[in-house]
């Protein structure tokens, strides 16, 4: 009986299961109706799910009456209820209003609405069409707060990158850049066309999250992944450039040269150089020209391959880049390959893989060492136009008997070489798993490796007799973990997101060097180290590592009131046990203005957001080592021709070093009118530095060099505005125009007790060691200090002027003590080097197939030492006879006497440091110019050529060649403005095709 | 759910595991020397070699740069041209802080100063052949003496650091007076030629040994007798000292060589080293030595127009060998000095492959030894302190006599004390004649003003030293003074 009852049991229950549950089919599709794979269909409220095939098709069985729910990201979630038909098809749309809205912060993402920060994105449609070849490109005038400087023309070359000024004098000012979460990666082994989209965190409440690392503000770079419709795409993208010199140099001819030179040999009581019958002959057949002998039209091109696909369950992309840069100075160029391929895959609804590999490698041909006085512009300069190049027997001359004391600069440009070989692999992989509603931990390691070579080679002329080669390997390797919690989740009007981390990196660089001077055979350049008089070789090892915790929350009510608050430990080797650590707090809250019930009438504005942040954010701006006494090695010949090997102090150490930190205030507000069609962004900041770390220039009598030490507080605060207008947005007509302005004041506050620190730059080599810049309480960094000139000493001034031992026409400069000496208590603040305001203004137009774009950036408020005048000018020293035209309206007694430049006497003193070479270096350039015209060829592909000038033309007062190029590398803001010899920017056409299979 | 508690546990467990393994903070120091090697003996040696590179780092520092011999054209043997405000400066007496010459010597002898520190400091702690560390200690004694001897007679009153180096109270210190820095100077010739061996260690011509030091001491002494000190009985002293150096001079293989044109040949195919040398600083193709060539040949023949002689002097100097070996007047197309740009005799001494040949390539990194002391200084050294002591002896007559024959001169006999003292005196400024040494004689004598008549007006420009300043030492580098207003 009772089996019987069971089985009826068991009937019983088979018959209601039957009548209770269905199976539900349909296929879904996405976009012009194709098979829409890895879409999960669930039943709502159950944990019952399944994706769709690669046919988009997918089978479920649900209870009756259930509701089927399908939800991919990125599109709109669709719900239906199951009623009759067992056949449920479905389109997905795209959720482009949240498409858009979602941006990167560090370690998440975040709706741009809820945003308490102040943030910058540049989307990759903003620069495809400028055929930008390196994210600094991209970067330009697209984000406000963002300043970008090609301070170095050549191929490949530096650029000074800052988001909101300069805030340490010792560090590097560069901001952070993070790719796809990997931290610190060096852009230049990024390909733009890889970049999906970028975000430029500025305000303390968003660096924060990066903690000591975050001072200069963050880049958030992520990478295109392939497509989820099941579609392959390929993209060709291909330019060519031509690039010339942005201003030609106003030289004399060959034969004002030489008269010119008669002129101040008499005026210092020299033998002539010319007759008179050879100034003849080049006034009637020229000299040699040798600027024009180094420079060249330069062409360059690049190609671009991608092809992505993939489906909602796998995504993939690869893409191959090549560019090949020539530089306007010959035998100067840049190459580089670049490989990337991204891929994710969705297991199942909670578990995500992902991999990342960026192989880049570069060559730099010749494109680095364009600072100081034996660089091949410099010396074409030089030379005198009346030396001819060449001996007889078609070698070069290696001595130029009366211009310049360097070598041959057509020597500099074919005997000798400086090649820098960079390959860079980054490698990245990751694991996403979903625990539970709104938990989710995200695990990823990456490693960046950089190999680099150097070689370098001097031949027999270009080191006039001892040729010497040289080779360096090194080898540096990051590798980074982080481990991360995340919760997201809504309650009602409550709406959290919350993530918890831990970081680490380390970092090691080891590298060997080898050197021979006195080749034998100098044309086996570094390919024969071991054939040379004298060879040394050294080796070097370093290494830092950084531990950090970091946690955040961020919370909204109602998408009206926002908060988020995080903190940020970091643990650095570079410090001492008692400093190593250091904790950086950040919050910001966010009001919605506009999202109020009571604005709902103000029907003008349709977005209103007041932000208000602040936060702490670090430098570890310190060598490894700087808090240990080390030595240097160093030689010495005890016999002729020896060499004995031995040790000489290092820089001194300190080793109370610690962090520097940087507090950072920030309020703001976004405002957007007429729907969105005028927006305007503007913010206020304060940045606070403490415990600034200083180089304080140690006197040579104790050694000399300097002490890293963390003396003093500095002051950055400014504005930021970006106005943006969609003038004209029609289906076939559009112009929108955006304006980004900063203003930015830095000051020093307070240097731990000195009023004024040294800083000796020596950049052309005959500043006598003068201090060209100071860093002062109350003056901003990059103060140009000197001798104030005051024009030459009139002729109605004799008497005045004999008491300096001058004669009128000599320069006069301010004796500030009246002691009648023009010495070092004479010397002065004589101008500021930083910008004031920088402007950058992007417009673009569409109509029809057409889109031009354009955009001027300007700079002003910002002086430069222009020592190509000086040492061009005073024909002494390094360069004896004047090559600047210029010179012709010196003072010439008797002759010229209402004059800037004083005159050429043996009592007037051309001193290098003084305001007699100070320039406002302000300037406005239209940097781009381009036009696109998109067409589309049925069943082949679709079609984009596009014409792009950059530096078409510039405004400005300056008189040197190329106000934005400067002397130094992108880290320093110590030393910008001074112009000596810097490598120009070139003006550039580009032609580009953009191919969409 | 245990799942999860396990995910949640497991991500604990890394971060503790990541947090409790404190060495990952560790600074590893591979590779890097610190300071614990001086307490060894390869240690101090090393240090040792790292104070001799103070005196020549080419184109950075040292007293082999070129603008050493600037420092020392305010006498009337070297001219600077006009045409460069630091050269003409110095060359004239109107010196002032910012004067761009100054750094390399300034710097490299205060390296030689902290490095020699960093041996005498060190070496009665370190371990190993006390009796080799002994003389390494007398070399650093030595190395101190000599830099600051030049230190103290170009600048007057300096910083006297006897620290190993960087201090905190350094950086504030105020400057020694002469007297004091005199003091050390003596207390450290008289230690390293005590603790100096009676050859050169290792047989290397670039250590001293101890009758150079003795020689050395000779000098000191001179300089001590003469302004600014006018020491009582330092003629003696060094009469004294120098006695003992020419005494044991052919003992050591040292003796003056025979011809003048082979005292500067200046060859690269050669070591350039004569019986003469007392204390060279020796060249190699990586250490090379700057001022030999371009740096003081003319224009004419690819130089750079730095160093030349005064016309007065040249033409003042007596004919003979010694003459031609000293001064390079015509180039080799004939050209003379007239006709030249600057209108100014090079100094022969100075020029690399003096004899023609190798000229067409000229540069500026000579293997060529650089003659710091020579036996016929102390020759010269002995016979005026003796002669301003207890007036001159045979020695004194024989050895200025061996030194004027050389020279295609006539020996001097029974002159008067004072008509002994003025020719040895001018003697000297022709036998040394660019090598650094006339500028030390007129300042110790006070005979810079009197110099400048010496200068043939035409071409040798006037004073520009203050009329109200009797000093002629320099101001202190600007560069150090606005580090430390207290100097």
């Amino acid at each position: 009986m009772k089996k019987l009852l069971t089985l009826l049991l068991l009937g019983l229950s088979c018959v209601a299961f039957a009548q209770n549950k269905r199976t539900i089919t349909g296929k879904v599709t996405g976009d012009n109706d194709e098979p829409f794979v890895g879409v999960f269909v669930t039943e709502q409220g159950t944990n019952n799910g399944a994706p769709t095939d690669i046919d988009g098709n997918y089978s479920i069985t649900v209870r009756n009456g259930a509701t089927l729910v399908f939800t991919f990201i990125g599109y709109k979630t669709q719900t239906f209820a199951v009623g009759e038909s067992s056949v449920i098809n479905v389109n997905m749309e795209q959720d482009v209003s949240n498409l858009e809205e979602v941006v990167v912060i560090g370690y998440g993402t975040s709706k741009r609405s809820s945003l308490t920060g102040s943030l910058s994105q540049v989307s990759s449609s903003s620069f495809e069409n400028q055929k930008v070849t390196r994210v600094d490109q991209a970067l330009q005038g697209r984000a406000s707060g963002v300043q970008v400087s090609n301070t170095v023309g050549a191929p490949g070359g530096d650029v000074r990158i800052r988001i909101r000024g300069a805030n340490s004098i010792l560090g590097d000012n560069s901001p952070l850049f993070v790719v796809d979460g990997f931290v610190g990666v060096d852009f230049s082994s990024i390909n733009p066309e890889d970049i999906a989209s970028i975000e430029v965190l500025k305000d303390a409440s968003s660096t924060a999250i990066y903690g000591s690392r975050g001072a200069n503000g963050v880049v958030l770079i992520t990478t295109k992944a392939g497509s989820k419709n099941g579609k392959i795409n390929v993209t060709y993208d291909g330019s060519v450039t031509v690039s010339n010199i942005i201003k030609k140099y106003d030289l004399l001819s060959a034969g004002q040269y030489a008269e010119a030179y008669n002129a101040h040999s008499e005026a210092f009581g020299l033998n002539p150089q010319f007759t008179q019958d050879e100034i003849d002959e080049y006034y009637e057949n020229g000299g040699y020209d040798y600027v024009d002998a180094v420079l060249r039209t330069a062409i360059s091109h690049q190609h671009q391959l991608s092809i992505s696909g993939g489906t909602t369950q796998t995504q993939w992309r690869i893409s191959g880049n090549y560019l090949n840069q020539e530089g306007i100075v010959k035998e100067s160029s840049y190459d580089r390959f670049n490989v990337r391929a991204n891929l994710n895959t969705n297991v199942n609804d909670r578990l995500s893989f992902r991999f990342n590999i960026n192989t880049s490698t570069s060559n730099g041909y010749n494109n680095s060492g364009y600072s100081g006085a034996s660089t091949v512009l410099n010396q074409a300069i030089a030379w005198a136009p009346t030396t001819d190049p060449y001996n007889e027997d078609g070698t070069y001359v290696t001595n130029d008997p009366v211009g310049s004391l360097k070598a041959n600069p057509l020597a500099l440009i074919y005997d000798a070489e400086s090649i820098a070989e960079k390959t860079f692999i980054t490698m990245l992989g990751g694991l996403n798993y979903k625990i539970m509603d709104g938990f989710s931990i995200d695990l990823q390691a990456a490693s960046d490796q950089q190999f680099l070579k150097d070689k370098s080679w001097s031949g027999t002329y270009a080191s006039r007799g001892t040729p010497s080669a040289g080779l360096t390997d090194s080898k540096a390797r990051t590798i980074q973990t982080t481990s991360q919690i995340s919760y997201d989740k809504t309650f009602g009007n409550h709406s959290i997101n919350a993530v918890a981390a831990v970081e680490t990196q380390s970092y090691t660089y080891s590298s060997h060097q080898s050197t021979s001077t006195g080749l034998v055979f100098p044309s086996l350049k570094y390919d024969n180290l071991s054939q040379a008089t004298s060879k040394e070789t050294a080796s070097d090892y370093s290494m830092w590592t950084l531990l950090s915790y970091i946690a955040r929350v961020n919370y909204s009510y109602a998408d009206k009131y926002l908060a988020s608050v995080s903190i940020r430990r970091d643990g650095s080797s570079k410090f001492s046990d008692d400093n190593k650590f250091s904790t950086f707090p950040a919050a910001a809250v966010a009001w919605n203005l506009g999202k109020e019930e009571f604005m709902k009438n103000v029907t003008v504005i349709s977005n209103l957001k007041i932000r208000a942040s602040w936060g702490f954010t670090g430098s570890q701006a310190i060598s490894p080592y700087a808090t240990k006494y080390l030595f240097d090695g160093t030689t010495y010949p005890f016999s002729m021709g020896t060499s004995t090997s031995g040790i000489i102090a290092g820089d001194p150490a300190n080793t109370d070093l610690k962090w520097e930190t940087t507090e950072q205030k920030d309020i703001g507000f976004d405002i957007g009118l007429f729907d969105g069609r005028i927006s305007l962004e503007a913010d206020y900041y304060v940045k606070d530095t403490k415990d600034l770390l200083l180089d304080k220039n140690v006197p040579a009598y104790l050694g000399g060099s300097s002490i890293t030490s963390n003396i003093g507080k500095m002051r950055n605060n400014g504005f930021d505005f970006t106005l943006t207008g969609k003038i004209i947005e029609k289906k076939d007509i559009s112009l929108e125009s955006s304006v980004n302005f900063s203003i930015l004041k830095n000051k020093v506050v307070d240097l731990g007790g000195n009023e004024t620190v040294y800083v000796s730059t020596n950049l052309t080599g005959i500043n006598d060691g003068a201090y060209d810049l100071i860093y002062r309480v109350g003056q901003p960094l990059g103060t140009l200090f000197g001798l104030k000139y005051l024009g030459p000493w009139q002729a109605d001034e004799a008497d005045l002027a004999a008491e300096y031992g001058c004669v009128p026409g000599d320069a006069r400069y301010e004796d500030r003590d009246g002691n009648k000496i023009y010495d070092s208590s004479d010397y002065q603040i004589i101008g500021y080097a930083m910008p004031k305001y920088t402007l950058g203004w992007n417009t673009s137009f569409n109509w029809k197939n057409f889109s031009f774009n354009m955009f001027l950036q300007g700079v002003f408020g910002t002086d430069k030492l222009n020592y190509n005048r000086c040492i061009n000018m005073m024909a002494s020293r390094d360069v004896r006879g004047a090559r600047f035209t210029e010179i012709l309206e010196r003072y010439i007694p008797g002759v010229q006497e209402d004059t800037y430049l004083p005159s050429w006497s043996t009592t007037s003193k051309w001193y290098p440091v003084s305001s007699l070479w100070l320039e406002d270096a302000s300037f406005l350039r239209m940097k781009n110019l381009s036009v696109a015209y998109d067409f589309s060829v049925p069943d082949l592909a679709d079609f984009t050529v596009s014409l792009n000038a950059t530096n078409l033309f510039t405004i400005t007062k300056y008189k040197g060649i190329d106000p934005e190029a400067s002397n130094v590398g992108s880290d320093s803001d110590v030393t910008q403005g001074l112009d000596y010899g810097a490598y120009p920017n070139s003006r550039s056409f580009t032609i580009g095709l953009n191919v969409k299979f | 759910m245990k799942k999860i508690l396990l995910h949640v546990t497991a991500l604990i467990c890394v971060v503790t595991i990541l947090s409790a393994c404190s060495d990952f903070l560790k600074e590893e120091s591979r590779g890097q020397v610190n300071e614990s090697v001086l307490s060894t003996q390869e240690g101090l040696e090393s240090a040792l070699t790292g104070a001799y590179r103070g005196l020549n780092s080419p184109w950075s520092y040292g007293i082999c740069n070129g603008t050493y011999q600037q420092l020392c054209s305010g006498g009337d043997d070297i001219y600077c041209p006009t045409t460069d405000a630091n050269g003409t400066q110095l060359d004239r007496c109107g010196v002032t802080d910012s004067n761009g010459s100054f750094g390399s010597t300034w710097n490299g002898l205060y390296k030689v100063v902290l490095g020699a520190n960093k041996v005498i400091n060190n070496y009665e702690n370190c371990s190993g052949d006390a009796a080799t560390i002994g003389v390494m200690a007398g070399e650093a004694y030595f190395l101190r003496a000599y830099a600051y001897f030049i230190l103290v007679r170009l600048w007057g009153e300096i910083p006297l650091v006897t620290t190993s180096g960087y201090t905190e109270e350094g950086i504030t210190m105020s400057t020694a007076s002469e007297a004091d820095v005199y003091t050390l100077i003596e207390d450290d010739i008289n230690k390293a030629v005590e603790m100096l061996g009676d050859s050169r260690r290792n047989g290397e011509i670039g250590r001293p040994d101890k009758i150079v030091a003795k020689a050395l001491m000779a000098e000191i002494y001179l300089t001590e007798a003469g302004w600014p000190l006018k020491k009582d009985g330092y003629y003696a002293k060094a009469a004294a000292a120098a006695k003992e150096v020419l005494d044991g001079s052919a003992a050591q293989g040292l003796s003056l060589v025979k011809n003048c044109s082979d005292l500067y040949i200046n060859m690269e195919e050669k070591d350039n080293i004569t019986t003469e040398d007392l204390f060279v600083i020796p060249a190699s193709t990586t250490d090379y030595v700057v001022f030999y060539g371009a740096w003081s040949e003319p224009g004419e023949i690819g130089g750079w127009n730095i160093l030349f002689s005064e016309v007065g002097f040249y033409q003042n100097f007596p004919d003979g060998p010694r003459k031609d070996a000293t001064f390079y007047t015509v180039t080799d197309t004939g050209l003379s000095w007239e006709n030249w740009a600057d209108k100014h005799p090079s100094i022969r001494k100075l020029m690399k492959y003096p004899q023609g040949g190798k000229n067409n390539v000229s540069n500026c990194s000579s293997v060529l030894p650089a003659h710091m002391l020579r036996l016929s200084q102390t020759a010269l050294t002995y016979a005026e302190a003796k002669a301003r002591s207890d007036g001159p002896d045979a020695m004194a007559y024989l050895w200025l006599n061996k030194i004027r024959t050389r020279a295609g001169l006539t020996e001097y006999s029974g002159l008067s004390t004072q008509d002994f003292i003025d020719k040895v005196v001018q003697e000297r400024a022709w036998e040394l004649a660019g090598e650094c040494v006339r500028w030390y004689d007129l300042l110790r004598l006070e005979m810079v003003p009197e110099s400048f008549e010496n200068k043939n007006s035409e071409y040798d420009p006037s004073n520009l030293h203050s009329s109200t300043d009797s000093r002629y030492t320099f101001p202190l580098p600007a560069s150090e003074t606005l580090l430390n207003p207290n100097l």
